[in-house]
């Protein structure tokens, strides 16, 4: 059997369980909670795995074994940070204060818990706009790298991969909502794991073993076994942070908490996320070992393509080929909830006070949910270049606008209404301008966007509470 | 050297995935004592 009759039959069978799941889910949505957080009834193995899955999206993959290749080894560290700050530490700090405080509130996402808690619309309004906008640029991305693992894997035209991957996602979440996202993202991120030990120990296998495998890698370059190695401390730790402190502001990873069970079901989601997301390390890993088998790779993102079709059969291959596009898929979904329920709940009801009947809200959402799938998707086919260069400015620009807000609004009775509006505005915008400014200083945007937004909040905070008192004087 | 040929400052990288499997199992037990306490 060829690589790519391998890669056809896994498809078609990947894709019709995740439609198979879609179907199934459709029957357990009937209301607007079931369809944005899947009525608060998750338990620890889903939630956590589909957190893994949203979070590792294609680019962990490809993009992590082109890091791997072109700085070496020291790249494990993005990995370890991935799994320390991006799962233990936010599932601890933020999950069990999240999962309370949205259910003191009644509200269903991020956006509606900031207009709550800080008694502000505009403070919901802002975040869901930034939200809805800067996730359609990042929902291209991940559809543009499913795709070219489609073209680099399995030889299928860019459009013919954006439209097979896209399509499927449109489809089980338009039907399932969020029911059909956690459960289909519970599957591709067994999916991921899977093949990414596969590869990892093959790796192994073809390089001699790890330990010999090192001996070659420090043989072609010292530089590429030692930490910082190639890429520096400044530019390691700070990537490291961008990619981990971020997720805390990314709604689509934080809604997991608002739609988990119960305590105990955080306490062992912690656990099982942990776990799981030792993975992220492999991309790095054999993306360093590779230089030992296919030295002198003008272009990094070929190195695990290349490497897979190296070391693995063709049907471990469409194996990985499925893990790759099951990471693109999962992220996709699970940002079209997060978009649709923005729309709907935080901007149309919330902001303009218009009422909903619960069929009509989870009818809105559907249509939602379609369009904007849609629009990305049209989008992705022929993607304008300022669209490719604000891909780079989302993660950013999200993560800074949201963060501290979410930090304070969970932990500080004290941060007032105008600094959390304040804080939203300073670091949206100096996210958007460090990063137009081409990092200056090699700062990341979301480095400058989040201390930013921290100094106004606590800044126009600290103003506010003193107004009153020279007032009073 | 460290295991497996990798200079400790890599090798460390591992160490911290490690230790972060014990700090969630660490935070997940002591969450369940005081979740029981009355």
């Amino acid at each position: 059997m060829t690589l790519l009759q391998a890669c056809i039959a896994v498809l078609f069978m990947y894709v019709a369980i995740l439609m198979g799941v879609g179907l199934w889910s459709a029957r357990r949505t009937q209301s607007a909670g079931d369809f944005i957080l899947g009525g608060r009834t998750i338990g620890p193995w889903v939630t956590a795995l589909s957190y893994i899955a949203v979070y590792f999206s294609s680019v962990l993959i490809i993009g992590g074994g082109a890091f791997g290749y072109k700085f070496g080894m020291a790249t494990v560290w993005i990995g370890a940070i991935n799994v320390l700050v991006g799962c233990t530490l936010c599932w601890i700090v933020l999950g069990k204060r999240v999962r309370e405080m949205t259910e003191r509130y009644g509200v269903r996402t991020m956006s509606g818990f900031f207009a709550r808690r800080f008694n502000s619309p505009a403070a919901g309004i802002y975040s869901a706009a930034v939200v809805f906008l800067f996730l359609i640029i990042y929902n291209v991305s991940v559809v543009k790298g499913m795709a070219n693992s489609f073209e680099v894997l399995m030889d299928l035209p860019y459009w013919g991969g954006v439209l097979i991957s896209g399509l499927v996602i449109i489809f089980y979440v338009v039907l399932g909502g969020y029911m059909a996202v956690v459960w289909t993202s519970f599957i591709q991120a067994w999916v991921m794991i899977v093949s990414l030990l596969l590869l990892m120990f093959k790796t192994f296998e073809a390089v001699g073993g790890l330990g010999a495998g090192m001996q070659k890698l420090a043989a072609i370059g010292p530089q590429y076994v030692h930490t910082p190695g190639v890429w520096g401390w400044a530019g390691l730790f700070s990537f490291s942070l961008v990619v981990s402190l971020g997720v805390w502001g990314m709604p689509q990873m934080i809604i997991r908490f608002y739609s988990i069970k119960d305590t105990k079901t955080l306490r062992l989601g912690t656990v099982i996320v942990t776990l799981g997301a030792t993975i992220a390390v492999i991309p790095y890993l054999v993306g360093a070992l590779t230089r030992v088998l296919i030295p002198g790779l003008e272009n990094p993102d070929l190195a695990i393509p290349k490497l897979v079709a190296m070391v693995l059969s063709p049907w471990q291959a469409a194996l990985l080929l499925a893990g790759v596009v099951a990471a693109g898929m999962s992220t996709f979904a699970g940002v079209l909830i997060i978009m649709s329920s923005s729309l709907i709940t935080d901007v149309y009801e919330h902001g303009l006070k218009r009422k909903l009947t619960g069929p009509q809200e989870v009818f809105a959402n559907r249509v939602v949910s379609a369009a904007v799938g849609l629009i990305s998707l049209v989008i992705a086919l022929r993607p304008p270049a300022l669209i490719l260069v604000l891909t780079g400015f989302a993660w950013a620009v999200i993560a800074s606008t949201n963060l501290w807000p979410l930090i304070f609004g969970l932990y500080w009775k004290g941060a007032s209404k105008a600094g959390v509006v304040a804080s939203m505005v300073a670091g949206s915008v100096t996210a958007l301008l460090w990063t137009w400014l081409k990092k200056p200083f090699g700062i990341d945007g979301f480095i400058a966007g989040s201390l930013a937004s921290l100094a106004t909040l606590l800044v126009i905070t600290a103003a506010a509470r003193r107004t009153p008192r020279t007032r009073r004087a | 050297m460290g295991p497996f040929n990798f200079p400790w400052m890599t090798f460390m990288a591992f160490v911290v995935t490690g230790a972060s499997v014990v700090v969630a199992l660490i935070w997940a037990l002591r969450e369940r004592g005081s979740d029981r306490r009355p």
